[in-house]
């Protein structure tokens, strides 16, 4: 090896920036390369652990298997014999390689029951429950009758023992009587309780997300566990993601004074079952909490109670659409907001999922915008007017719409139906917008070229462009002069129709080159996960030389983006990177795509040139073509793909599972 | 204005100081003497890698300064290097690693960056045996640790 290569392996802070552009899979090759790079490499491939990824799915199926009834075979050895070399592979290793783990997810009971019997595991930042799977079935569980009292308090006692390590704190704190057997009751009283070792074991938890699954598997009765529990992390726990009905959220943060990000289902914050929501928090307010995720149903008074006692709220995601069944007035909504002034420092308003049909949301607009003046971020199923209008007048510092889901397809059979043109409204009216992210919305070419465009600092637009007269493959012909048509008023009108096609053209295009900051412009999407009729012949039919499908044909309408058309007028967009028209019917050809990479300089992904087809066997020799001349002419420009995934992940990823993981070097 | 850069082995860089503020080692130096022609002398870096640098921070001189990515579209997100950093980067070895060392020094994060992504291109897709050709490295496993590590540590495979 070179002077300076070992310079390099050296210093630590450089083996670390060299380690994160590497996945598991590649560091898994590192550690065996030699003894110093496995010392380098191993607290990299150990950082993060998660049991959903990866081989672990597959490994842990198979323990499953091989071990049906590991906990209580393993409870059993460790009484009774002393011989530790009987322990499975993954105890072993969690021995050996625990405390490297800094970020812990988990999702079936073996990992963690091994993670927690290892006692090494006792630097982690974050710990995620996911979930406790394992090899029964749930109708056993069901059948069987309900639990000998006395197995499980023996299993518990037994464990207290041999880890000494929350020895007589969970005394009696379970409910072992959940209806299962005796047996099975003890084994999830062990899971569950191992897990709470895992908690206890890990005083620097800046992270934990407390699954319902423990109280499926072994309902908790005792607050005064929890608050324990809570009061051992309440130094370093700043985001609790907690989904047990047993404590009510201000008594919880009441014991958590640094936690600013937190995450609530199945709680107590409202009363359970009552229909009138009842007012937790009358006098109690919690400063510190940033981000609050609610995952239960929600009434607009609910909403009121949360702003005001999270007066300092930053971000607030709702799982369900708010419910605004009460029909309040503005004068009760604002009387109930606050004594002096109704207006929040709210900064994001998120929906985190699709709203079911007939889901009412029009008094977001009236009951809950205006009271929240300093938005700048909005995640919405679909922008209407009345939402659109709300926004623009109350929020002048927007800068971010997205929606929530991209849907399944654009096509017309499966598309979302939002309101045409309400996005014209935030375009016309928000000068801060910097994203809008909404493939579903669409804006009319003529709507557009009537509304002049106030977003000039926009730099991500994902939307539909649509209303455009386009020519069909016979009129084409008669424009072109390759058809036979010989009736001059067929032709004249063709021309006159060609000739304002251009002039939309040109409209747009004059209203996107305004868009001198935009960095990625998408204006397709052909992600489809709708089930489509089995292939037929007659839902052929062919564009511009090109065959498609009905539903899988190029969306109907759409720009051109042809130099004829005048494209070449985007040659102001000098940070454009990414350019993606998936799924529109353009007519993008060589000479285009040379005017691209020649005229928009910092363009390094295009995306449309591949379409996803759902029939096997059709592939379109043009697209081939493109594509490769493409890379001809620049290499290093990615060429997007269509992942089957992308939509439904990028807004999980987005949402859902958005609570940051800290870092540290 | 422009500032005169010294390396080890003694030779005197003529640069912008823009082209110079790159670094933020100097950067922060010339913040500190204030309006000065002293020479900066960089003993850690010689003529052969301090040319190398000098070409990035001038084909650089424009890019805005780095800013943490702070971007939630992870199709945005990328291990990409760009085309020219891509052919700038092809070095050989020892030089490649003394960029690395040289960037570190002088703090030029994105360079360090480039170099770091040009380390892990390298090692992506290898057996364990190519990599130890790769950087000319010995195997002192006995062939059961390298069966046992590899077993250890099988979650991380890719399936």
């Amino acid at each position: 090896m070179n002077q300076a290569a070992q310079k390099v392996w050296k210093l630590p802070e450089l083996t670390w920036n060299i380690g994160e552009n590497l996945r598991p899979p590649h560091l898994l090759i590192c550690v065996q390369v030699c003894r110093q790079w496995n010392e380098i490499f191993i607290p990299l491939l150990w950082r993060v652990i998660d049991d959903t990824k990866y081989a672990w799915p597959t490994l842990l199926k198979s323990l499953a298997k091989q071990y049906p009834d590991h906990d209580s075979d393993c409870l059993e050895r460790q009484t009774n014999t002393p011989n530790t070399n009987s322990r499975i592979w993954i105890e072993d290793v969690f021995v050996k390689y625990g405390r490297h783990i800094r970020h812990l997810t988990i999702s079936h009971t073996f990992l963690n029951n091994a993670a927690a019997k290892s006692g090494t595991c006792t630097h982690l930042q974050s710990l995620w429950l996911l979930s406790l799977w394992d090899t029964r079935t749930i109708r056993v569980d069901h059948l069987s009758l309900p639990s000998n009292n006395n197995a499980a308090t023996t299993a518990w006692e037994t464990v207290s023992e041999s880890t000494g390590l929350v020895s007589l704190i969970l005394e009696g704190i379970v409910d072992p009587g959940f209806p299962r057997s005796g047996h099975r009751a003890k084994l999830d009283w062990i899971c569950a309780q191992w897990f709470w070792v895992l908690v206890l074991q890990n005083q620097g938890l800046v992270t934990l997300q407390l699954s319902w699954k423990l109280q499926s598997k072994s309902p908790l009765f005792s607050t005064s566990f929890l608050t324990r529990v809570y009061q051992r992390l309440s130094k370093s726990l700043r985001q609790l993601s907690v989904h047990l009905p047993n404590m009510a959220i201000p008594a919880v943060l009441d014991v958590l004074p640094n936690v600013d990000t937190i995450y609530w289902k199945h709680t107590d914050l409202y009363s359970h079952g009552s229909t009138t929501s009842q007012p937790l928090c009358n006098t109690t307010v919690f400063p510190q909490v940033r981000t609050a995720i609610v995952g239960e149903r929600i009434k607009a008074s609910n909403v009121y109670d949360l702003l005001r006692t999270f007066p300092n709220l930053q971000q607030l995601c709702l799982w369900t659409p708010i419910d605004f069944s009460e029909n309040w007035t503005l004068q009760q909504a604002k009387d109930h907001l606050s004594n002096n002034s109704p207006f929040h420092p709210l900064s994001g308003l998120h929906f985190v999922n699709v709203f079911p049909p007939g889901a009412r949301m029009d008094q977001l607009a009236t009951h809950i915008i205006p009271f929240l003046p300093h938005l700048t971020e909005v995640t919405l199923n679909s922008l209407d007017t009345a939402v659109a209008t709300a926004l623009a007048i109350h929020c002048p510092g927007l800068e971010k719409f997205a929606q929530i889901w991209d849907g399944g397809s654009l096509h017309s059979n499966h598309d979302l139906r939002f309101e045409v043109n309400a996005m014209g409204i935030l375009l016309e009216r928000c000068p801060n917008l910097k994203i809008f992210d909404g493939i579903q919305h669409k804006i009319e070419a003529d709507y557009l070229a009537e509304h002049p465009w106030a977003c000039r600092r926009i730099e991500y637009l994902r939307c539909q462009i649509v209303g455009l007269g386009r020519l069909t493959s016979d009129e084409e012909a008669i424009f072109k002069g390759n058809s036979q048509e010989v009736d001059v008023r067929r032709r004249e009108e063709t021309k006159e129709k060609h000739r304002r096609c251009q002039e939309q053209h040109q409209k747009v295009y004059a209203q996107l080159s305004t868009l001198v900051h935009l960095r990625a412009l998408y204006l397709g999407f052909e992600y489809i996960e709708c089930w489509l009729e089995p292939l037929d012949p007659t839902t052929r039919f062919t564009i511009g030389g090109r065959l498609y499908y009905a539903g899988n044909g190029p969306i109907p309408n759409t720009l051109e983006l042809s130099l004829e058309s005048g494209l070449d007028r985007l040659s102001t967009l000098r940070r454009l990177e990414v350019l993606d028209f998936e799924g529109v019917d353009h007519r993008i050809n060589e000479a285009e795509l040379e005017w691209m990479v020649n005229n928009l300089p910092s363009i390094r992904v295009v995306g449309g040139l591949e379409e996803f087809t759902v029939f096997e066997g059709y592939e379109d020799p043009r697209v081939n073509d493109l594509k490769e001349y493409l890379s001809r002419l620049k290499p290093w420009i990615r060429q997007e793909v269509v992942d089957r995934k992308s939509a439904p992940e990028r807004c999980l990823q987005r949402y859902f599972y958005s609570l940051p993981l800290p870092t540290e070097l | 204005m422009t500032v005169i850069l010294v390396s080890s082995d003694n030779q005197d860089f003529k640069v912008d100081k823009e082209v110079a503020e790159r670094s933020i080692l100097i950067k922060n130096m010339l913040e500190d003497v204030g309006e000065s022609d002293s020479p900066i002398p960089l003993p850690n870096v010689t003529s052969a890698v301090l040319t190398k640098v000098i070409e990035y921070c001038e084909h650089h001189r424009n890019d805005p300064v780095q800013v943490p990515e702070e971007t939630d579209d992870p199709r945005k997100r990328s291990n990409d290097i760009e085309e020219w950093d891509m052919k700038f980067m092809q070095v050989d070895q020892e030089m490649l690693f003394e960029i690395i060392l040289a960037a570190n020094y002088l703090d030029i994060k994105p360079l360090l960056d480039v170099g770091c992504k040009t380390v892990a291109n390298i090692i992506k897709g290898k057996t364990p045996e190519e990599i130890r050709k790769a950087f000319n490295i010995v195997n002192d496993f006995t062939p059961e640790e390298e069966a046992q590590i590899k077993k250890e540590n099988e979650w991380a495979e890719d399936r």
